[in-house]
């Protein structure tokens, strides 16, 4: 299973929809890692270039519902609004930890857990709700 | 604002209705106003010392963010537009403003960031523009109008299979997007799939999908389009390309609402609106026995005709009008406005591509133009040479006035430029001539027939 880890300043990067660079982390062998430059343009664009780059999982910031519906349309399993430091959040990941709870985004923390169990629990919730 | 409203300015910044943070040189939240809290479904509480970018989630942030700016350079940042993504997933458009944050020895401590929620601003402007707006879909042709009206009733009646009709780039996924959007299947996914793209092993595998084991090479079940598609939209593009043998599985598919993934046992039910679209005339394909007549009645329970560009070229500068917006956002460019010379080309070209096309002459044009207006020379060769030879035919009138200008000089030299005899011979009036010598830029000799050279000697 491939990862891409949308990362900015050694973090993941705040804003999938705008993100620049993407590290892809290969289950089986995670210490060989690739670094992607993100193309620019519709953010569609990026779930494009992710798939055919054969990521199976993309884990990232805040993303919009729709990029979010189209990238689970395409196949990608999506943990979103995960922030934190890229390597704790990789580890994490590698290590099969429910980093969710650790690593969401300020606000974001219920929606993990919805995501979890299934598709589309993203961009449903009110604003105010988790809190 | 960090613990409570106590003095007198977190007093007013709790009760100000645009959002409020301040940083310090760590970029970690400092202080987060009940408005910051509402606009960016965050609480004060979770906001606190946190990297600002992870709260704010702002699309300017990465590469152009206005605090970093402003403490860079030490100067302001004035209603910048962007747009945050609130805790709920939802794009909010804001306007943004920085300061620097000083201590009481004028010590630089942070940045302080106020937004402002555009939100309402943003519906009224997508309302008023709404009026020539469905969707993606733009236009003020009334044959679009109708179109409109169309997708808006098919839209309401959410189990309805729908067959788009139109030439290439007339925007059918556009039309078909816009159907899926304005139903009530709108939360549910929009999946499209080209069935001219894929030979038609691949493309039953990919609509249908597949269990593990069921041919070399399946390792794992593969979920197919119509199961992602859950309780959305499936709409299947170039449907007229699809095998015999497709299309008799897709017409059980519509008729039991089910389907059988490869190598399955039992069949799955099937939710999913199917919305079809394709370029070539599938009535007429019907007639000579290429599509099944039984798909054909299935899929075009109701039938929308896309009408092409040169049929609705009053849409052409509305069009322009939103690529160049686009554009302008997607290449960060400033582009104003097209030329109303580089305008004239553009309507008198006949856009065989339709809408694509031209969207992809604006988008050549930003590339080539250095400035801030689109002109005829950002154009392609083969549009600027279609508008020269619109020009000698577009109306009646021109065509008129030059005839008559050629008919005026062969009779003016034929009598030696003798305006009287070339009047009598043509059957006007000489004043009449002498208008239209005038009025059609008919220069004349020096010497003519009015004056003989052994006269003037």
């Amino acid at each position: 299973m491939k990862a891409a880890f949308t990362v900015w300043n050694n973090r993941i990067a705040p804003v999938f929809d705008v993100a620049g660079t993407a590290l892809i982390v290969d289950e089986k062998d995670s210490s060989a890692r690739a670094t992607l430059s993100l193309p620019d343009g519709p953010a569609f664009a990026r779930i494009d270039f992710l798939c055919r780059n054969g990521v199976d999982i993309l884990i990232c910031g805040a993303i919009t519902g729709r990029l979010h519906n189209y990238a689970v349309n395409s196949g990608l399993e999506v943990h979103p609004f995960v922030a934190g430091e890229q390597e704790q959040v990789i580890t994490a990941w590698l290590q099969h930890q429910p980093f969710e709870q650790q690593f969401h985004m300020p606000g974001c923390g219920r929606r993990w857990r919805q995501q979890r169990q299934g598709r589309g629990g993203c961009g449903r919730q009110r604003p105010g709700q988790d809190r | 604002m960090s613990g409570g409203a106590t003095t007198p300015t977190d007093a007013i910044l709790e009760s100000i209705c645009d959002g409020v943070f301040t940083v310090d040189k760590q970029w970690r939240i400092t202080s987060f106003n009940r408005a910051a809290e509402q606009i960016t479904g965050t609480s004060r509480e979770q906001a606190l010392g946190q990297p600002c970018s992870e709260v704010f989630r702002c699309n300017l942030c990465e590469t152009a963010c206005p605090l970093r700016q402003t403490l860079r350079d030490n100067r302001p940042t004035v209603n910048r537009d962007a747009y945050i993504i609130n805790a709920a997933g939802e794009q909010v458009p804001i306007s943004i403003s920085t300061a620097v944050l000083r201590d009481g020895a004028g010590n630089i401590i942070g940045g302080a960031e106020t937004f402002r929620d555009l939100s309402e601003v943003e519906a009224l402007r997508r309302q008023i523009s709404g009026r020539h707006r469905l969707g993606d879909l733009v236009s003020r042709s009334p044959a679009m109008h109708a179109v409109f009206e169309l997708i808006t009733a098919v839209a309401a009646s959410s189990d309805t299979t729908v067959l788009i009709q139109g030439e290439t780039g007339t925007g059918k996924e556009l039309a078909a997007r816009a159907i899926h959007n304005l139903s009530s299947r709108a939360t549910a996914p929009f999946v499209a799939v080209n069935c001219g793209a894929l030979p038609d092993n691949l493309l039953e595998s990919e609509l249908f999908g597949y269990k593990k084991g069921a041919f070399t090479g399946a390792e794992r079940d593969k979920p197919g389009r119509f199961e992602l598609a859950g309780t959305g939209s499936i709409f299947l593009d170039e449907i007229g390309e699809i095998s015999p043998a497709l299309q008799v599985r897709l017409l059980r598919v519509l008729q039991e609402r089910t389907f059988e993934p490869l190598g399955a046992t039992t069949s799955q039910p099937c939710h999913a609106r199917v919305i079809a679209a394709t370029n070539r005339d599938l009535q007429q394909m019907v007639d000579e026995g290429r599509f099944r007549r039984d798909l054909f009645y299935r899929i075009q329970v109701v039938q929308i005709d896309l009408p092409p560009l040169r049929r609705r070229s009053e849409d052409i500068p509305l069009l322009c009008e939103h690529f160049i917006t686009h554009f302008n956002k997607v290449l960060r460019r400033d582009i104003r406005a097209i030329t109303p010379a580089a305008m004239g080309c553009l309507m008198t070209y006949r856009w065989p591509g339709n809408i694509r096309e031209l969207e992809n002459i604006i988008e050549r044009a930003f590339v080539i133009c250095p400035g801030n207006y689109i002109d005829v020379e950002h154009l392609p060769p083969h549009l600027r040479r279609c508008a020269q030879a619109a020009v000698g035919t577009t109306t009646i009138d021109t065509a008129r006035h030059q005839s008559e200008r050629e008919l005026i000089i062969a009779t003016l030299k034929r009598t030696g430029y003798n305006r009287s005899a070339c009047a009598r011979e043509l059957g006007i009036h000489k004043t009449t001539l002498y208008r239209k010598i005038k009025a059609l830029g008919i220069e004349l000799p020096a010497s003519d027939g009015r004056r003989r050279s052994d006269d003037i000697s």
